[in-house]
């Protein structure tokens, strides 16, 4: 039991939710999926929001942009016909590998993507599909992944309630995501998401992301200007493995060792490589 | 704080601090049939319980939460004279050894079968993997939720 | 040879129903009204002496009930081994001592209102600890100078204490040494195994009270209960009948429970309070402060000629017990003596070693005893052997192992902490395990494929054959009762403890079969010290075959008490049979139904209860057997070690309920995978656990299991239940070399060191 609870709030709506969140605060938490509060009791939180009976439970396709509400939870996404339609499926591939298949019915993807543990696959993954994440604070604002996580993000979140996550649809983009596990059901060791942008047969823009390094996910920009503006051949990926290798910004932890990181972060480029490039040949066959 | 919500398909009505997990309320409240040490971890899977239809481990849901929802425990499934054909497959698979894992899988299973009435042996697999079992190495278990999709299949006929 | 009617079959368990159903079986499924919680505080120092304790906040916290700790409570050297009295482990324990000896040992215990009340006392005693250096090593704890962990006075039972030696031994037959140097061939390794923890799904939990007439009552998952009771009765001054010990549905235990961990604390607080009280460990105390696997160091010599027999076997074991020795001595005992048996063609043998405390969490008992870490080395060290011989490691196994009719000294010389029993193996269908398991393993044909099945991707074939034991000869005793009712069933009251294991079930269909009903005319109480007769408990295998031949021998007598009574009543001396539930004159074809001699026996006429009792000990522990094949996948960039094929061939005798026994093996063979995998607990340089969590450490699920197949060699022991041995712990003790024969096979490297961790292997390879 959290005995520090005094009120757990049911808001039906976002102003609702915001003014509660600010009434209480510091002495107040969100609940999305529950987990960040569950596991880290010690919060001392006093008041809780439920989130819900907001409307934040929808998954729609609009305008080159998959809409997905900030209480939907992983489970609900990798059974949902619409993300499939996102980058040939990959995505819902790999949301289908995250935590297990009992977690992935309660870790909803805005909690995910504002617990932002370091060892997490969720940030990882939209980061690499040039997520945006729409928040409220008062008023609407979107901002990028990437931009939200530089500013200071775990304080911002003190006033503000995380609603919906944008993912462009992109034509000719092709994503692979791999991750390093212990046994088959586990937090990742390493994560890597790779996004492949290509015009005219060559990969016009690229984006890698690194994560649970065992730090927090970084875009692995060395390798992203190295394959930027080539066509995806044997040779290229062999040469992105071994720069991989030489210059993945990993470090140890208790659980690998910097050196195994360095391996892997090759190993999981060129598996990621490798099954875009079929990808990619066989859409282009067609 | 009250809580009211349905508990294998009838209405109840709890007092919970609201601090609380679903799972400590359901067996402060006498339902036994949700087995676990209150890890709050979500990890062994041993307190599951379906949630509106999905498995979700019990000690990780808020019980605020659960207001005005569909919890079900094994309970849904049947009972000692009434046995719902997964139950009677994991007896005949020996797929039971020490029990305390089982309310749950079973849970699991179903939610599974109904979604996916001839599941392959290799979607059984993962969808029992985030459920821990140290007795029967889960050999047993998959057969069963096999011999079970078939029962069902039949009775469905 | 007769047929069985309700043995060898595959009876449901009779207490399956209750389970998938979820019944309130287990221990916490139980309230009473003004139950306290307990909660332990723990020591955060490896090594400390505690200076003073103030406890006064604690209690003074409105809702605490009782708070205890060395200074209100007696002091009495003990051991919390769950065995056979007098214990072999040493008396080096106490309720609560003025000194902590690893991360997460017992200060003090609060007993309160709610948990929630308990916890927040637990916070408001203040203990001023000295910290003292710790050792982590064991050899380095053997050492000159090393902190003495174990210095009390009252310390009994130890062979070295100021060394930190709970146990030595060196002893064996022949000369090794001599008979190495004239070996054509030799092997010397050295294999090490891990800190390892059973992970009961279900934590250790007890419950106390007191019933209507003031007793106490301790309703505890255990799987020892008459040694909970009497151990309680020393430790707490209490007379054994004043105490009643229940075990419930346990959730696993394999070992773990093989202690007496918290039944103390429970009693304590109950006696005081005169209220029921409860005390549950979290996962995280399970992992930390309950007991684990002994993580040991195993050295093995062994030679051989040319003529492919083996001339000489050393085995030395240095094996880590943890900061208090409960089952130290034993365990390792076992390493040698589960082992060395079983290649007897060795004409010299010698087992030697030393158990050896250190400032880490305790180890226990652990489904296999020391069985394991003693395979591990030697199966790769016979692996290694015949590739030295240019042999086929079959054929090398095939040319050692103990055969029927054969013997070892080792029987002898090794027993339960002390000398053994000696014994003459009566059956061993070793030989047709392996045949057979090798056939469908298809050993021959997969060995003669290319390793390197894609770029970086090997498949590699490993295999170990191994025995056990079946309870402790001339040590363990178990007993049964039966009697029945007027309706011609009975019921069957044993004080053997079902884990989940499905003893019931078993000890039921023995019952059944030699009365001649079927099983549902049987039903069975189990471990209850008051209404149930003794029985050792449930470890060293012993339920099938002890508690089996007990239920045998008292289920005969009932019969023959229901015969005599037909004669009585039918005024014949025919002869008579009882098959089905009735009772028939062979020459005449009368019968009477059970239910008829029932109500008889009650009401009408030569009133008596048809009850009966037998005990059974045995002057034998007769091994089953095994033959395990592994084929694992290797991915040589990252490491990983993925299990793809397992064939595990059986001998136990004749298997009373297959499915069940089927499950016995597999859940073991998947406990020993992730042995060789990935399951370890870690610490840091402070003694401090790094995973005590399910997060990190890392056991298998069902996405990692391989394909296992399971084959029942069927023998008969002419000394167990319709032929019957035991099969609860033999197969972990497979996968360990198996895998790692496997890995060597594929890759030409020696994995020494479990468990086979991605890395380990990348470093092997020189690839890191």
């Amino acid at each position: 039991m959290l005995k520090e609870v005094l009120e757990f709030y049911r808001p039906q709506n976002i102003e609702e939710a915001y003014d509660l969140l600010l009434k209480h605060s510091p002495h107040v938490q969100l609940v999305g999926g529950g987990l960040d509060l569950i596991w880290r009791e010690r919060k001392g939180a006093k008041y809780l929001i439920g989130l819900d009976s907001l409307p934040l439970k929808f998954v729609r396709l609009k305008e080159g942009l998959l809409e997905i509400g900030a209480m939907v939870t992983i489970r609900e996404l990798s059974q949902n016909e619409a993300v499939q339609e996102l980058v040939q499926g990959a995505f819902q591939e790999a949301l289908k590998t995250v935590a297990t298949p009992l977690l992935r019915g309660v870790i909803t993807l805005g909690g995910a993507l504002v617990q932002a543990y370091p060892w997490s696959d969720i940030p990882s993954l939209i980061l690499g599909l040039d997520g945006q994440v729409e928040f409220f604070q008062g008023e609407y604002r979107i901002l990028n992944l990437s931009e939200f996580y530089k500013n200071n993000f775990r304080q911002v979140l003190k006033q503000a309630i995380l609603t919906r996550v944008l993912i462009p649809f992109v034509p000719e983009r092709y994503f692979s995501f791999r991750r390093f596990t212990r046994t088959s059901v586990d937090i990742p060791l390493l994560n890597q998401a790779v996004s492949l942008d290509f015009k005219g047969g060559k990969v016009r823009r690229a984006r890698v992301i690194l994560g649970s390094r065992p730090g927090f996910p970084l875009q692995f920009e060395e390798i992203e200007r190295h394959l930027e503006g080539k066509e995806l051949t044997e040779g290229l990926i062999l040469e992105a493995v071994l720069l991989a290798r030489e210059k993945a910004p990993v470090d140890s932890d208790f659980r690998i060792s910097q050196e195994f990181r360095r391996n892997l972060t090759g190993v999981l480029l060129e598996e990621n490589l490798r099954e875009i490039r079929g990808k990619y040949e066989g859409q282009v066959q067609a | 704080m009250k809580v009211r919500f349905k508990l294998n398909h009838s209405e109840v009505n709890y007092e919970a601090h609201p601090g609380e997990s679903l799972f400590e309320v359901l067996r402060r409240y006498g339902n036994y049939e949700v087995k676990g040490n209150n890890c709050r971890d979500g990890s062994c899977g041993a307190c599951t319980v379906l949630l509106d239809g999905v498995p979700v481990p019990s000690c990780t849901i808020l019980i605020g939460r659960v207001e005005g929802r569909d919890v079900e425990t094994v309970k849904s499934l049947g009972d000692m004279d009434n046995l719902h054909p997964l139950q009677r497959a994991f007896l005949e698979k020996g797929a039971v050894q020490c029990g305390y894992c089982t309310p749950g899988i079973l849970l699991v299973a179903k939610a599974l079968l109904e979604r996916n009435p001839n599941p392959s042996k290799e979607e059984i697999q993962e969808e029992l993997s985030g459920n821990i079992c140290r007795c029967t190495g889960y050999v047993q278990q998959i057969e069963a939720v096999e011999r079970a999709a078939e029962l069902l299949r039949e009775e469905n006929k | 040879m007769r047929a069985f009617r309700v043995v060898g079959q595959d009876i449901e368990k009779i207490d399956g129903r209750a389970l998938v159903t979820g019944q309130p079986v287990f221990t916490d499924d139980f309230y009473l009204p003004g139950m306290l919680y307990g909660k332990v505080l723990r020591s955060p120092y490896a090594h400390a002496a505690i200076k003073d304790l103030d406890t006064s906040r604690a209690e003074a916290l409105p809702g605490v009930k009782a708070v205890f700790s060395f200074k209100n409570v007696p002091r009495k050297a003990y051991t919390t081994a769950g065995q056979g009295y007098p214990e072999p482990s040493p008396y080096d324990a106490f309720v609560f001592d003025r000194k902590v000896r690893y991360v997460g040992d017992r200060v003090a215990a609060v007993f309160a209102e709610s948990l929630e009340i308990a916890e927040e006392a637990l916070s408001l005693i203040r203990v001023e600890y000295e910290e003292l250096p710790a050792v982590f090593d064991p050899q380095e704890a053997m050492r000159e100078g090393a902190p003495v962990i174990h210095d009390e006075p009252e310390i009994r039972g130890a062979y070295d204490p100021q060394r930190n030696i709970v146990s030595h031994v060196d002893l064996g037959v022949g000369d090794v040494d001599q008979a190495l140097k004239g070996s054509d061939f030799t092997v010397d390794g050295t294999w090490e195994t891990q800190y390892a923890q059973h992970c009961p799904l279900e934590t250790h939990i007890a419950i106390a009270y007191l019933d209507e007439k003031g007793k106490l009552v301790i309703r505890s998952s255990t799987q020892v209960p008459f040694h909970c009771r009497r151990i309680i009765s020393r430790l707490l001054d209490l007379p054994l009948s004043q105490i009643r010990v229940i075990k419930p549905r346990i959730g696993g235990g394999f070992g773990a429970k093989q202690e007496i961990l918290i039944e103390d604390l429970v009693a304590l607080a109950t006696l005081k309070t005169r209220r029921p009280a409860r005390l549950e460990l979290t996962r995280e105390e399970e992992f930390v402060s309950a007991r684990t696997l002994h993580p040991m160091r195993v050295r093995v010599r062994v030679g051989a000629n040319k003529d492919g027999k083996l001339t000489a076997l050393d085995m030395e074991v240095l094996s880590n017990t943890g900061a208090y020795g409960t089952h130290g001595p034993t365990v390792f005992f076992n390493a040698g003596s589960k082992t060395l048996p079983l290649y007897n063609k060795a004409a010299s043998v010698h087992f030697s070693g030393n158990v050896v405390y250190t400032n880490l969490p305790v180890a226990g008992a652990y489904r296999g005893y020391g069985a394991p870490e003693g395979y591990f080395a030697l199966e790769c060290a016979m692996d290694e052997l015949a590739r030295k011989m240019g042999m086929d490691p079959l054929v090398l196994r095939q040319k050692n192992h103990i055969r029927p009719h054969e013997t070892s000294p080792i029987f002898q010389k090794l027993g339960e902490g002390r000398e053994g029993v000696p014994q003459t193996v009566e059956s061993c269908g070793l030989e047709e395990c392996i045949e057979r398991g090798k056939a469908l393993f298809e050993w021959e044909r997969k060995r003669s494929l290319p390793r390197e099945i894609a770029p970086g991707i090997y498949h590699g074939y490993g295999m170990s054959i191994m025995m056990q034991g079946s309870a402790i000869p001339l040590v363990d005793m178990a007993s049964a009762t039966i009697k029945m009712n007027e309706d011609g069933s009975f019921l069957l009251l044993v004080g053997a403890t079902d884990l989940g294991t499905g003893s019931d079930t078993i000890l039921a269909q023995i019952a059944a079969e030699e009365i001649g009903v079927p099983v549902e005319k049987i039903a069975v109480y189990s471990s209850d010290t008051d209404f149930t007769p003794f029985d050792k408990g449930a470890y060293a295998s012993s339920t099938t075959y002890l508690s089996g031949e007990a239920v045998k021998k008292a289920a005969q007598k009932v019969k023959n008490q229901i015969l005599e009574f037909a004669s009585l009543l039918f005024q014949t001396s025919n002869q008579l049979s009882l098959r089905d539930g009735f009772v028939e004159d062979l020459k005449t074809g009368r019968t009477i139904s059970l239910e008829e001699i029932g109500y008889h026996s009650f009401y009408t006429e030569e009133q008596r209860q048809i009850q009966a009792s037998a005990s059974h000990v045995s002057d034998v522990s007769p091994p089953p057997f095994a033959a395990h094949f592994v084929e694992v996948e290797i991915d040589t960039r990252t490491g990983k070690i993925t299990p793809i094929f397992y064939v595990a061939a059986v001998d136990c005798g004749l298997a009373i309920n297959p499915e069940l026994t089927r499950g016995q093996i597999i859940g073991s063979i998947v406990n020993g995978l992730g042995f060789a995998l990935s399951e370890e607990l870690r610490f840091n340089s402070r003694g401090i656990p790094l995973n005590p969590n399910w997060l990190d450490y890392k056991v298998l699920s069902s996405l990692d299991i391989p394909e296992i197949k399971v084959i029942l060699v069927e023998t008969h022991e002419p000394t167990g239940p319709f032929g019957a041995k035991s099969v609860a712990e033999v197969c972990i003790n497979g996968p360990l070399p198996a895998v790692a024969n496997a890995v060597y096979d594929a890759l030409g490297i020696q994995l020494k060191k479990a468990p086979f961790t991605p890395e380990r292997v990348l470093r092997l390879l020189g690839e890191l």
